[in-house]
């Protein structure tokens, strides 16, 4: 993980360092002059080569400092982290919502396969994949905030009423794929023998699907749920537009308009370790929930 | 020698021709939801193609015209009317070429270049492609949206650049998708037998690997375009991609955005359009797959 760290900082280290435009003069403006901004440069450190700035700039990281912001001159750690407890919040219900409707959703879809339920459950995965999470946000806005006036139009103040709306705009492209890979995983698994077996000793339906299928079913199901969570990280971007939600998707966009690099280059950083992270619990988790996986390793 | 020359003649006779790509059409064919995807799809291409003669950019598409605004669906205008009084049917429809031209050239660009560092890696091997394999590990560790977004924070936002950053954002799934594909056929025996006679490999990787692992390919761009219409449409509504008064549906949805509590269709429309253009895109992609390998099915 540390090397793909290493590459992924690298990497945007440099796409940032080909945006155009000087960002002496964005800080100092037109009119400076020749040796303000020769100091402010040699101050940034940007009169140095582009190695040695990104050498200086990891081991400022590593001490979790991510330098100034060029807008504000605020500490670009402190703002990051203090919008990321954020977006993990929001990321973590929508993924919960999500779970929450994906896994009986796809379990029931196998188990009646071919049913009027499995076909009705598979158009409704189908449709909420294809969803752009931005419509949707502004669908649900539309209708429960704006018409019904049940939850806040947008913000994080409204306590959990916040939660609901941005959660269900982003969890329901998450929930779709989560369910169909579930059906696929679960139909799969409860053709095998042991599972004929399980039905044979008399074991309880129930007891069969929870206990036999669904345990050995679940790797792809993490696999694909590791992938979402990361996603929903990284949508985070546009769905904390639409909300107006004060996370590091929203900060990102702004800085982006404003054309603060080193804020932007915080956000980048900070969503992409969590999403290497998050992809790595999963890895994890494979041990967690199959003993041959573990077998393997041990 | 006439014995067995009557011999191959009877198999010649009784054996049953296969095709693979009249199979896979017969099987796509058979599928309800991609056979609607792909009307869906062919129908937008031809809109998209024949835009300028249904409406005129100029007069129809960008010119305002105070006097008809916000004007809901009607006889006269199907759509409505946005809030400068421009037809809203006739901007879905320039916007679909837009979206559509965006998304086939990222998509496009993702091919040739991902296509090529796959074949490449999956060919040689070796440090090669540990080298190929661990970039597109650290491309792939940043989500998409978000990586064009950087591209775009970079560059600038324009279409070009949003080609670019699209196509680049793009272009580790495709390495992936290809050397993998690669891999199943580098040691079968008809690489060997092109390797044998003294075929190069640029020859051996165009000519022998590439059409036989054109299947995951062909899926692949299918189920990226939906993706790629997703990305334009997402990026166009952060306002960093197609700006006004370019009709891209990403913008008009943007722009609808500030007269959603009164004029919901401003929004409702193009989010439609752009519901049913990625789901017909999902659908074709699962029955492309379901044809051209059965087994996944």
């Amino acid at each position: 993980m540390i090397p793909v760290l290493l590459g992924v900082t690298l990497l945007v280290f440099i796409i940032m360092d080909l945006a155009p435009g000087d960002p002496v003069l964005l800080i100092l403006g037109d009119n400076a002059t020749e040796e303000a901004r020769i100091a402010k440069a040699e101050e940034l450190g940007l009169d140095q080569p582009l190695l040695i700035r990104y050498y200086k700039y990891i081991t400022n990281f590593l001490r979790l400092d991510m330098g100034t912001s060029f807008i504000s001159n605020r500490s670009v750690s402190k703002e990051v982290l203090s919008r990321f407890p954020n977006t993990l919040k929001l990321s973590l219900v929508a993924a919960t919502v999500s779970m929450a409707m994906a896994l009986p959703l796809g379990i029931f879809a196998a188990i009646k396969q071919n049913s009027f339920f499995d076909n009705i459950s598979m158009i409704f995965s189908m449709m909420g994949n294809s969803m752009p999470a931005f419509w949707l946000g502004l669908m649900l806005v539309l209708v429960f905030a704006l018409k019904l006036g049940w939850f806040p139009v947008q913000g994080a103040n409204a306590g959990w009423k916040s939660y609901v709306l941005p959660s269900i705009a982003i969890g329901l492209m998450n929930m779709a794929a989560v369910s169909r890979t579930t059906r696929s995983s679960m139909l799969e698994t409860i053709r095998q023998d042991y599972i004929r077996m399980a039905k044979a000793k008399g074991i309880t339906e129930y007891r069969v699907i929870m206990r036999h299928a669904l345990s050995n079913a679940l790797i792809p199901i993490i696999t694909i749920a590791g992938v979402q969570l990361g996603n929903l990280l990284g949508g985070a971007v546009i769905t904390e537009t639409v909300f107006a939600w004060p996370g590091i998707g929203r900060l990102m966009v702004q800085s982006v308009s404003s054309r603060d690099v080193p804020m932007i280059l915080g956000c980048v950083l900070t969503l992409s370790i969590s999403y290497s992270i998050v992809n790595l619990i999963a890895d994890l988790l494979y041990g967690l929930v199959d003993p041959r996986v573990k077998s393997m390793y041990s | 020698m006439n014995c067995r020359s009557d011999i191959s003649n009877e198999n010649i006779l009784t054996y049953k021709k296969t095709n693979l790509f009249k199979e896979t059409v017969i099987r796509l064919s058979m599928n309800k939801g991609a056979m609607i995807g792909l009307a869906f799809i062919v129908i937008l291409i031809i809109v998209a193609f024949s835009a300028d003669l249904l409406y005129d950019y100029k007069t129809q598409v960008i010119q305002q015209n105070i006097k008809n605004r916000l004007q809901w669906p009607s006889k006269e205008h199907i759509f409505g009317t946005d809030e400068f009084g421009r037809d809203m049917l006739a901007r879905i429809i320039h916007g679909s070429r837009l979206s559509l031209t965006v998304s086939a050239s990222a998509i496009a660009l993702a091919v040739f270049v991902g296509g090529t560092l796959g074949a490449i890696a999956g060919y040689f091997g070796k440090t090669i492609d540990n080298i190929l394999m661990r970039i597109t590990d650290i491309l792939l560790s940043i989500p998409m949206t978000m990586f064009a977004i950087v591209i775009v924070a970079a560059l600038g936002a324009n279409t070009i650049n949003l080609i670019l950053a699209l196509g680049i954002a793009s272009i580790p799934i495709f390495a992936r998708v290809v050397r993998g594909a690669v891999l199943t056929v580098r040691d079968v025996e008809f690489i060997e037998a092109a390797k044998a006679i003294g075929a190069k490999n640029s020859t051996i990787i165009l000519k022998h690997i590439l059409p036989n692992c054109l299947a995951p390919i062909i899926v692949q761009v299918t189920l990226r375009m939906a993706s790629a219409v997703y990305n334009t449409a997402a990026l166009s509504f952060l306002g960093m991609g197609v700006s006004p008064p370019a009709p891209e549906w990403g913008a008009l949805l943007a722009s609808g955005r500030n007269y959603i509590r009164d004029y919901s269709y401003l929004c409702v429309i193009p989010g439609l359009t752009i519901m049913f253009t990625i789901l017909s895109l999902n659908m074709l992609g699962d029955g492309l797959r379901d044809a051209l390998d059965p087994r996944l099915k």
